[in-house]
């Protein structure tokens, strides 16, 4: 079971770069990257609902399920 | 938080500083005396001196005082009992039987191996302290080092107890006393109690590591 963050995919559809972005809602370059490269252990509300806002999207656009036993089969 | 700390690592650094001298001057006369003697002994090699450390329980059971010593400032006798002995004696006449001595010469391995880890451990327990007055008990590296003074104390501890055993063993091949019996003695209980307590204590911190990666990675 693996949660994948897509934040590179929306963050290229609203032509936003990540310092841009990360000025924006308050969060340091660094702790953004690890969102986006999917380090990251657990996302707050509050990060999830600045992100959503700026980037104008669904939580569900930031965020997949995947799940590793199908994708295996 | 850091700065309690860094008093409580301040602290014991200067009890465990105190205790090492404290030991060494009290056992420093000690040592020298003994080292002489056995010096002199070393002379004369048709004598085979043993050294035992033995602990030792009256005949009839404990609290019956079969000693009788004075009181020399009122002259009043009084009853007694010994419940530890350390005895040297020839014992050329009767020698030890192989085992014992196989078993001796692994006790004077075991002896160099306690030798180092308590030469070792004042570094680990410093090491430790100084992580703690720079704020970094929360990493592997320090909890590591706390699991290796757990696993000292408590092989300090069986050692010890086999120590004990084999002087135990061989007092019962080679001495007889009329009042007392020897008895191998297990309640010393406290490095072992320790030891394990340490052990704990960096099983917890290892989760504590744990919560704080996973809070470091919460973004």
């Amino acid at each position: 079971m693996s949660i994948i963050v897509n934040l590179d995919v929306m963050m290229a559809k609203r032509k936003i770069s990540l310092n841009e972005l990360s000025e924006r809602i308050d969060i340091t370059p660094a702790n953004l990257s690890i969102l986006k490269t999917g380090k990251a252990k657990a996302i707050r509300f509050s990060t999830l609902e600045a992100i959503c806002k700026e980037l104008d999207c669904q939580p569900g656009d930031i965020l997949e399920f995947v799940d590793d036993n199908i994708s295996h089969k | 938080m850091n700065k309690r700390i860094k008093i409580f690592c301040l602290i014991l650094s200067i009890i465990y500083v105190s205790v090492v001298i404290y030991s060494i001057f009290d056992v420093a006369d000690s040592f020298i005396a003994g080292y002489k003697q056995g010096q002199e002994e070393a002379k004369d090699s048709s004598k085979n001196i043993q050294t035992l450390h033995l602990k030792l329980k009256p005949i009839e059971g404990g609290y019956v005082y079969p000693e009788k010593v004075v009181n020399t400032l009122t002259g009043q006798e009084m009853k007694a009992e010994i419940g530890e002995y350390k005895i040297k004696f020839d014992n050329s006449e009767n020698p030890l039987p192989v085992h014992l001595k196989v078993f001796r010469g692994i006790i004077i391995f075991l002896a160099v191996v306690i030798l180092a880890g308590l030469i070792y451990l004042p570094f680990l327990f410093f090491s430790i302290i100084k992580s703690g007055t720079k704020g970094k008990m929360l990493e592997h590296k320090t909890i590591r080092k706390i699991q290796q003074i757990g696993y000292l104390l408590i092989i300090y501890y069986i050692i010890n107890v086999v120590i004990c055993l084999s002087d135990f063993m061989i007092a019962k091949h080679a001495v007889a006393l009329e009042k007392y019996r020897f008895i191998i003695d297990f309640s010393d209980f406290g490095f072992l109690f320790l030891g394990l307590v340490t052990l704990l204590l960096a099983e917890i911190l290892k989760v504590s590591v744990q919560l704080k990666e996973e809070q470091d990675l919460t973004i």
